[in-house]
């Protein structure tokens, strides 16, 4: 048996369910207070319902998009159309079905397997009574395993597999179907698994020259795949304007730093792994640079260069510690004595001018007494031998 | 001839005193106040004050040279080199002495204004004193340095007469000698 063939017998199985359910005698009296609540025109109850392909079970979701038809002229058999996703009010007491009833049921579910549209990927159930005026429609959806819609992109309806089922006051579910309540789906699995379909591109991932992406597995790639990323100058290029982008960004905040060669980075042949930041071999050397701390600047080779400046901060004394202001002493003699050695015996000037003023201390030499002779002066008689004779001599002119 | 000056001018700072030559005390007085002091006041006075002035200097060179007769006796350069000190020491200029025939001529160079008269007042109160004897001097010529004729009064009035008449104070001496000799 196939996969397929069991969703059909599973399908089988319900409608027959719902059929025994419509069959169900039901008092008018019970629905008049939904139409009240309501207020919705008559019309059509649907109910959609999607399935994943999984061996193990069947989770069934069902969406009420319109609730209608109910109301007191739809008596007993037309609202008999209760099925598992169905809403039915009060669970209808248990009656053996009528003969006619059984002949009715074969035949609609004759009608109903005659209008199983099968294919590859849905399976609808169209449930038409005129009689009772229900239309059910069942629209399965199958899920292949490599389905080309991405979660992000299932907003069909028959993807939706969350529904909502308006609040109707009066109306209960009955007790099966609240049993076989579905459990709830995850519409949108997380991104993460082999049947994600994660599409990779290579804009998205700056990437350098040559660079090998590890980790692929992360993004969608088998496992153990290696993927070498296209040398494209375009991808270059954008990559590099990212960098001189955060560069200068980063350069405009800390001011002009370093500047960084970008070339030079690019030359870098490192693998990159695959995450949100930057390669790596593109940041490290910006990083280095650029990002260094006070305390990597500390143990930077730059930092055994001596300091201008002393290890730890100068403390200014405080205004307590500071020294009194100088007050200089009093100009009294004694202390300027005291300190020019005043009080002690007063050198004694001997004054040299104007003989010899440079330094004499050898005792003066006068020169002698010059005698100024004339020819028309007489020459002295007698040479006087002392000063006495000299005087004698000029007195007794 | 040579001479110690060490205590030629001692000044006391502790007593703002100053001595010279081992005096008493002595005032250092600027010339132009000395100058106005001795202009101002009747020349009589004024050749008294020089005179006391030199008789100071002289009593020192007698003590110096061993009283009056010392200095007679002693040669002619050590009394010269003796008052030239002293007024050096003074602030009067450098002295010294011409021999004209038998007249003594004392030259003074550099010696302040103070005018000739009151450096003729000077010598005279130095010589006095130096040797206790009565000495007359006249100004001879005062530019470039002052020469002083050292004679008797009856020989230093002759001259005056001669500087008087014009007659140059060379010739003055000439003839002062002259008759002397004739």
């Amino acid at each position: 048996m196939t996969a397929k063939d069991d969703r059909i017998g599973r399908l089988e199985a319900l409608l027959e369910r719902i059929r025994q359910r419509s069959a169900e005698p039901r008092a008018a009296a019970e629905l008049a207070p939904m139409e009240d609540v309501n207020g919705v025109a008559a019309g059509e109850v649907a109910a959609h319902w999607s399935a994943e392909d999984t061996e193990t079970h069947v989770p069934v979701a069902y969406q009420l998009e319109e609730l209608t038809a109910f109301g007191a002229p739809l008596a007993e058999p037309s609202l008999s159309s209760g099925h598992e996703s169905s809403w039915t009010g009060d669970p209808p007491p248990s009656a053996e079905p009528s003969d006619n009833e059984q002949e009715e049921h074969d035949s609609f579910q004759a009608s109903m397997l005659d209008e199983y549209e099968v294919s590859d990927d849905v399976v609808e159930i169209n449930v038409d009574t005129d009689d009772d005026s229900v239309r059910t429609s069942v629209h399965a959806p199958m899920f292949e395993p490599a389905s080309p819609a991405s979660p992000a992109s299932s907003a069909s309806p028959d993807s939706t597999a969350s529904f909502e089922v308006p609040r109707v006051e009066g109306l209960l579910l009955d007790e099966a179907s609240r049993h076989e309540a579905p459990p709830p789906v995850e519409a949108f699995p997380p991104v993460e698994g082999p049947s994600y379909d994660a599409t990779v591109h290579a804009d998205d991932v700056p990437t350098v020259s040559g660079a090998r992406l590890a980790g692929a597995s992360d993004v969608g790639i088998s496992d153990g795949e290696e993927m070498l990323v296209a040398e494209s100058e375009l991808v270059q290029d954008e990559a590099r304007e990212e960098r001189q982008e955060q560069q200068e960004e980063e350069e405009e905040d800390r001011g002009d730093y370093v500047t960084v060669d970008v070339d030079e980075v690019e030359e870098s042949d490192e693998p990159l792994a695959a995450s949100d930041e930057p390669p790596a071999s593109s940041r490290r050397p910006i990083a280095v640079l650029e990002m260094m701390s006070p305390e990597d600047e500390l143990s930077s080779p730059l930092a055994d260069l001596p300091s201008p400046l002393p290890d730890a901060p100068v403390e200014r004394p405080s205004s307590e510690e500071e020294p009194p202001p100088f007050t200089p002493p009093p100009a009294s003699g004694r202390q300027i004595a005291a300190e020019y050695t005043f009080d002690a015996a007063p050198p004694t000037l001997h004054p040299v001018a104007p003989l010899e003023p440079q330094g004499i201390e050898e005792p003066l030499e006068l020169d002698a007494p010059r005698q100024i002779w004339k020819a028309t002066s007489p020459p002295p008689q007698v040479e006087p031998e002392s000063f006495g004779s000299w005087l004698d001599a000029t007195l007794s002119l | 001839m040579s001479f110690d000056l060490s205590p030629a001018v001692s000044f006391d700072l502790a007593r703002g005193s100053v001595s010279a030559m081992g005096s008493e005390r002595t005032v250092l007085v600027p010339v132009d106040a000395l100058f106005d002091l001795i202009s101002a006041v009747d020349s009589e006075v004024a050749e008294s004050v020089a005179k006391g002035i030199g008789q100071a200097m002289g009593e020192r060179l007698a003590r110096e040279l061993g009283g009056v007769e010392g200095v007679r006796k002693a040669a002619l350069d050590a009394v010269i080199n003796a008052i030239a000190l002293e007024f050096s020491v003074a602030g009067l200029g450098a002295f010294g002495i011409e021999r004209w025939g038998r007249a003594m001529v004392l030259v003074v160079e550099h010696a302040p204004r103070l005018g000739g008269a009151f450096l003729v007042k000077v010598l005279e109160g130095t010589l006095e004193a130096a040797t206790q004897t009565r000495v007359s001097c006249t100004l001879l010529a005062a530019d470039p340095v002052q020469r002083i004729l050292v004679a008797s009064h009856s020989a230093i009035e002759r001259v005056r007469g001669f500087i008087g008449e014009g007659v140059p104070w060379a010739d003055a001496l000439s003839r002062l000698q002259a008759k002397v000799g004739a």
